[in-house]
């Protein structure tokens, strides 16, 4: 470890720490339909949306109807998408002539970008074409994004109205979230990221001669000298600002953003860290103002920033350790070479900017990566998995990431209030049997998912192990942190796995489905509960939700909630890899 | 006939959402 290292972890938190209260106030002026600079431009677009739609933007939505709306609009894009896939052999914008897409792989792609996952089963650059790209993925991530934003604007107007029936109108909550806050800060991010050297274009992949050829031995054991080689382009700054601002994660290049056309500099590095939290980090303040605490807000984003920053700590500690079944090299950092652990990746990121990217990337359910995790030493890999396995809440996804964190602060609300013997009670809302048991839906629904999946894999090995790369407890990873990545609608793959195969294609598919809308629909639930009540005054016997007690609590039950569910699959995982590789083995 | 199978288990999947959606409303009561 370094200082400079550290000092570029200090300055980015402090950058999202900056942008957050901003970023904050402005969403809460969008979604309480308040004046913005940009209505002049955007609300002639919005109007005319509606009226082309048939949406009537003051008609207001029960959280069951809230919920309708949601699954029939993710039901017609991600058919729309599927039928992409499926027909892009037939249709424009396909210089290198991509044949279709096979329909597990279609299935799954479609169930992923359509639940803000981006699991990525394929190589994009020799599987999709730019029409694909553009409006089978890149419009997912719009539409995604606004969708998890909208789910946590409903919670938030849940704890903030009172006897309310309605949550607002989710269409009205999709636009304004894609015209208000995605595409401006987009199409400014692709212009800087462009600026950075990032490509944008329509042109067919160019062919270069090697400066030296260079002889490969395939799977057959038959030699091949290469001469040429193939540099794929296309349309990607416009898909990578919305990928990173949208925490969705799925690469225009199979590498992500390790590949230099996506994120060439440590500056576009930097830019891209910062687009991931800049939402999530916002929405906390937008929380705060909605329900009239912003220290309340203030509150959760310092649950956040401690969860993130224990995270950081840990994988750069373990990622500056030296190999130790590496005898005889040099591993120490000095002016000439960085030390520790460079394997996967990036020299012109580091060890610091790497470590730091995946647990960002991790914590919120990103999933893009600029190096490979599978490559990282056994705490180190531990500590995006286990990011993830805390249910994508530090930070978190776009919109998903608060309400899930909401969903842990309710249940932080539930076990203060057994703990002193009162009804607990949230921002004067009464905390009942109904919301308990929703809480307890939707943290239950995610182990039980990916432990399931993953046990399936493990226990069937002409479904699970015939496509796997290591064995041991780093095969074990590999699957454990495939379906918690699906699962946790992250997208991040450990590598090591070919998911390709018609198993994973559909197992995931459905895990990333479940992930998405069967913890959303309780998460709602609780909003529509909540709405209903009347607010209680506070008196002496009220937890403040403000203080840094409740923050201590509230990160104290995210910690104990995950470690309990997950610990004992971790121990089979990383953490025996970390005490076998000690011990001199390697898998 | 595999995009058929598809576009079935895809609407049975949202059927299924719908479905819990459904039955968190009795759950708590509300008209679903």
């Amino acid at each position: 470890m370094s200082l400079y290292g550290w000092l570029q972890i200090v300055v980015f938190i402090a950058a999202v720490l900056l942008l957050a209260k901003p970023m904050g106030s402005y969403m809460a002026r969008v979604f309480e339909r308040r004046k913005t600079f940009l209505d002049p431009v955007l609300v002639p677009c919005e109007r005319l949306l509606y009226r082309l739609t048939g949406v009537h933007a003051e008609q207001e939505m029960r959280w069951t109807e809230y919920l309708v709306a949601m699954l029939i609009f993710s039901a017609a894009t991600l058919t729309l998408t599927y039928v992409v896939e499926r027909i892009q052999h037939l249709l424009p914008l396909n210089p290198q002539h991509l044949p279709g897409v096979e329909s597990a792989l279609a299935l799954n792609t479609a169930i992923s970008f359509t639940t803000n996952t981006n699991w990525q089963s394929y190589v994009p650059e020799t599987t999709m074409s730019y029409l694909t790209q553009m409006l089978g993925l890149a419009t997912h991530n719009f539409w995604s994004a606004a969708v998890g934003i909208a789910l946590a604007i409903a919670f938030i107007r849940g704890i903030a109205r009172r006897e309310s029936k309605t949550l607002g109108n989710f269409w009205v909550d999709l636009t304004r979230a894609t015209l208000w806050i995605l595409l401006p800060i987009s199409l400014v991010l692709s212009l800087a990221l462009v600026s950075q050297g990032v490509v944008q274009n329509f042109r067919p992949y160019d062919t270069a001669k090697l400066v030296e050829s260079q002889r490969v031995t395939g799977a057959d054991g038959k030699v091949t000298t290469i001469t040429t080689q193939t540099i794929a382009q296309g349309p990607v700054a416009s898909q990578e600002a919305i990928k990173m601002l949208g925490t969705n994660g799925g690469g225009f290049f199979n590498t992500n953003s390790a590949h230099p056309f996506e994120n060439p500099t440590p500056l576009s590095n930097f830019l891209e860290m910062l687009a991931i939290f800049l939402i999530p980090a916002g929405l906390t303040v937008t929380l705060g103002q909605m329900v009239s605490s912003p220290k309340h807000g203030w509150a959760v984003l310092a649950a956040m920033v401690v969860l993130w920053f224990a995270g950081t700590s840990v994988c750069y500690w373990a990622e500056a350790q030296a190999n130790p079944l590496l005898h005889g090299v040099d591993q120490h950092a000095s002016m000439m070479q960085p030390g520790g652990n460079m394997e996967g990746k990036e020299v012109r990121f580091g060890i610091a900017n790497s470590a730091l990217f995946a647990t960002i990337t991790t914590d919120a359910s990103c999933g893009a990566v600029n190096s490979m995790h599978d490559s990282y030493m056994p705490l180190g890999g531990m500590v995006p998995m286990a990011n993830i396995l805390l249910g994508e809440i530090v930070f978190g996804g776009v919109g998903a990431g608060l309400y899930g964190m909401l969903v842990f602060v309710v249940m932080a609300v539930f076990i203060a209030g057994l703990m002193v013997g009162r009804t607990p009670e949230y921002l004067g809302k009464k905390i009942e049997a109904f919301d308990v048991k929703m809480c307890m839906l939707y943290l239950l629904i995610f182990p039980l998912i990916i432990l399931g999946f993953a046990s399936v894999s493990v226990l069937m090995p002409r479904l699970g192990l015939s496509s796997l790369a290591n064995q041991g407890p780093h095969g074990l990873s590999e699957i454990l942190y495939a379906y918690t990545s699906a699962t946790g609608n992250n997208g991040s793959a450990f590598a090591g796995l070919n998911a390709n195969t018609h198993w994973y294609n559909y197992s995931l598919g459905i895990a990333m489905f479940f992930g998405r809308f069967m913890m959303a629909i309780p998460m709602l639930a609780i909003a529509g509960s909540l709405a209903g009540k009347k607010i209680v005054p506070a008196s002496a016997g009220t937890f403040p939700v403000t203080t840094p007690l409740f923050t201590t609590l509230l990160t104290g039950v995210i910690l104990i909630v995950g470690a309990l569910t997950f610990f004992p699959a971790l121990s089979l995982g990383p953490i025996l890899e970390h005490l076998l590789l000690r011990a001199g083995h390697a898998f | 006939m595999l995009d058929l199978i598809v576009i079935i288990s895809l609407a049975l999947l949202f059927g299924l959402a719908l479905a819990y959606v459904q039955g968190c409303a009795r759950l708590k009561g509300d008209r679903p």
